[in-house]
């Protein structure tokens, strides 16, 4: 499998992130650690017929995302989650892995959403450092702002 | 008898076989008479049922059983890629032309 590809092989930007190599190695990046949950065996099983067909859409712009699945967790505090499918999915991994790197320098350091070497726990971490900062070792009130 | 847009997707069948013995043919030694022979029988059992279901009166059920064999042949070409047999190229092309003629014998099922 080929990495993200490079820009010398004459293919628009779009047509690299619907290539089928594209789509496949986005396919396998998102499986990653759910590989047996909710529907990604069922999308696996017919996985070359669905990547196709994900393909046509594409190509064809007809393609639209389904609509989320919407459900509420109460853990650790209520709040509504939105499920897309597996399809949408690798549409997202499949952009990201051709525009990121075009981004990513210009995020500011504590954007944590759907970067490499980011993620939730590192984004913990780094409050967590902050906190025992301004805090003064937890003895100090300190106020959060919360932005979505 | 056979209509024209049958042998069409008779055409693609004949074309994916002459590809897969090529590719199996680079299959390890080992594997060469397991997997690989698998993956030929699967892919003449489609052109077999493609043939069958042009001649016959009652051609649903062949087509049911071509559909099948189509499904057992993605799956097998699948797995001789994640076995690393298969270049992931090869696979690409391979199952393109799979799917192609799986959406062509899902729509003759329809139309029947």
């Amino acid at each position: 499998m080929r990495s993200a590809g490079c820009a010398a092989d004459g293919l628009s930007l779009y047509d690299r992130i619907i290539s089928t190599d594209n789509l496949f190695c986005a396919f396998y990046e998102f499986r990653q650690g759910k590989r047996h949950k909710e529907d990604v065996p069922e999308f696996e099983y017919d996985l070359e017929k669905n990547i196709f067909q994900l393909r046509r859409e594409l190509r064809k712009f007809t393609y639209e995302p389904l609509t989320p699945k919407v459900f509420k967790v109460t853990e650790p505090k209520p709040r509504f989650i939105q499920a897309a499918c597996v399809r949408d999915r690798i549409v997202h991994r499949a952009l990201v892995r051709q525009i990121n790197h075009f981004f990513d320098a210009s995020f500011i350091y504590d954007s944590y959403a759907c970067r490499i070497d980011k993620g939730t726990l590192n984004a913990v971490k780094r409050l967590e450092r902050f906190w025992i900062k301004e805090s003064n070792n937890y003895t100090q009130k300190i106020y959060f702002l919360k932005g979505i | 008898m056979a209509r024209a847009e049958h042998l069409i997707i008779f055409q693609k069948v004949y074309d994916l076989i002459r590809e897969v013995y090529k590719d199996c043919n680079n299959f390890p030694k080992s594997q060469r008479f397991i997997l690989g022979q698998r993956i030929e029988n699967t892919a003449v059992n489609i052109l077999e049922g493609i043939i069958v279901a042009n001649s016959e009166e009652n051609k649903f059920s062949s087509l049911l059983k071509v559909s099948v064999e189509i499904e057992k042949m993605r799956i097998f070409i699948r797995l001789s890629k994640d076995l690393a047999f298969l270049a992931f190229k090869r696979y690409e092309i391979l199952t393109a032309k799979l799917d192609e003629i799986g959406r062509m014998c899902g729509g003759w099922i329809k139309s029947l």
